[in-house]
């Protein structure tokens, strides 16, 4: 190798290294620009759950793959509040009426779920109950009696990318069947736990 | 050595290593089984805590008491870790507030509890906790979990939700040891 070999070394290196430094401080400037306070997750998201699927009845576990959807308004407290529907079938009617100024506001089937926005960190849970095939009532019933009853709870903790991506892990649990009754114990019980990806794919309207 | 001494011996390991062999089995099933969770357990809770003052990580533990029931895959119970902060009615005496309740299952030789105070109510819960991991060798449950803890802000306009005046969310390993059995006495 002669020096003409070395000096193109020399300025190769050298453009490299003002190159990786441009983009590690400007790395860390856009980071420092997320302050803890002004991230705000009110929005509508896509989520991709990933993970394992047990059932209480089952032998083994399954792969466990889903598309989820939520919206959610973030209080001046940093309280998320909002609605978490997963697939087209998940998730259940909205049954409880338990937070007025979020409530019925857009008619929006799935499970209520409230969260905290930490910093850069996302925290979330979602309970709910459903029935999700009672049978249609007849002309002359005087009791309706709902035999399949659905309690559905879901936690999840994540780090948010800016405001528009969440990485985190996440549980869920599905209870079926109706408490106190004589078959307790042997209903189908659903764990799903994995990891989600969420995208924020939607603004919402101030005047909602 | 006589060739029937031999054999003899073979016999003799080879039966101990079955004999050897089987406790094995026995103790891997044992590690599998989750289907006697009843009883009094102490737990602790270690891991990592964020808060929405903050964005800074903080250290987070707790430890308390909780009584679990099984029946079948069904598992209910109560967890200590609430004060007992005293609800008064107008003209009645003071009681406690109730603790948190728990619901879970066993699936798969795993665990899944879920707790807050009062499941499915339509207020928010102080804490909410869900809890997933191992039962092994029947007293001692190895789990991770993720939790939120709330403090309200109480205000008297009761068409508004709460405010949170503190909020933590936290995640790491649970742990819980049975200290007590329970015999279950069926009711008449």
């Amino acid at each position: 190798m002669n020096m003409k070999h070395i000096a193109r070394a020399r300025i190769l290196a050298g453009f490299l290294t003002a190159l990786a430094l441009t983009g590690f401080l400007a790395a860390a400037e856009a980071l420092d620009t997320q302050l803890a306070a002004d991230t705000d997750l009110s929005g509508y998201w896509q989520v991709e759950l990933r993970g394992i699927q047990t059932e209480s009845n089952a032998d083994k576990p399954v792969p466990f793959s889903e598309i989820a959807y939520m919206w959610m308004i973030q209080g001046p407290d940093n309280v998320l509040r909002g609605y978490l529907t997963l697939g087209d079938s998940g998730g259940g009617p909205v049954k409880k009426t338990g937070d007025v100024e979020s409530q019925d506001v857009m008619g929006y089937a799935g499970i209520k779920a409230t969260g905290l926005v930490t910093g850069s960190r996302f925290w979330l849970m979602g309970q709910g109950a459903s029935h999700p095939g009672p049978q249609p009532p007849q002309l002359n019933d005087i009791i309706i009696i709902i035999d399949n009853h659905m309690y559905h709870a879901i936690m999840a903790w994540g780090v948010t990318g800016f405001e528009d991506m969440i990485v985190g892990k996440f549980h869920y649990m599905i209870f079926e069947g109706i408490p106190a009754k004589d078959s307790i114990g042997t209903e189908n019980y659903t764990g799903i736990m994995g990891t989600f990806r969420a995208y924020k794919i939607g603004e919402i309207e101030e005047e909602l | 050595m006589h060739p029937t001494g031999h054999l003899t011996k073979w016999l003799c390991c080879g039966c101990l290593i079955l004999v050897l062999g089987g406790f094995g089995l026995c103790g891997m099933q044992t590690r599998d089984a989750t289907n006697n969770v009843t009883g009094i357990w102490k737990m602790s809770l270690s891991g990592i805590s964020f808060s929405i003052e903050e964005d800074m990580p903080a250290q987070y533990q707790m430890s308390s008491e909780m009584v679990l029931f099984q029946y079948g895959h069904a598992i209910y119970g109560y967890i200590g870790f609430l004060p007992f902060d005293p609800v008064k009615a107008d003209d009645k005496n003071p009681r406690p507030r109730p603790t948190t309740f728990v619901e879970g299952f066993t699936a798969n030789g795993r665990i899944w509890l879920y707790a807050s105070e009062g499941l499915d109510k339509e207020y928010l819960s102080p804490l909410y906790i869900s809890i997933v991991g191992r039962v092994e060798d029947f007293d001692t449950i190895v789990a991770e979990f993720i939790l939120m803890e709330l403090d309200f802000e109480h205000n008297n306009d009761i068409d508004k939700r709460l405010l949170i005046s503190e909020g933590i969310g936290a995640t790491g390993v649970f742990r819980a040891w049975k200290q007590d059995e329970m015999i279950l006495v069926t009711g008449k």
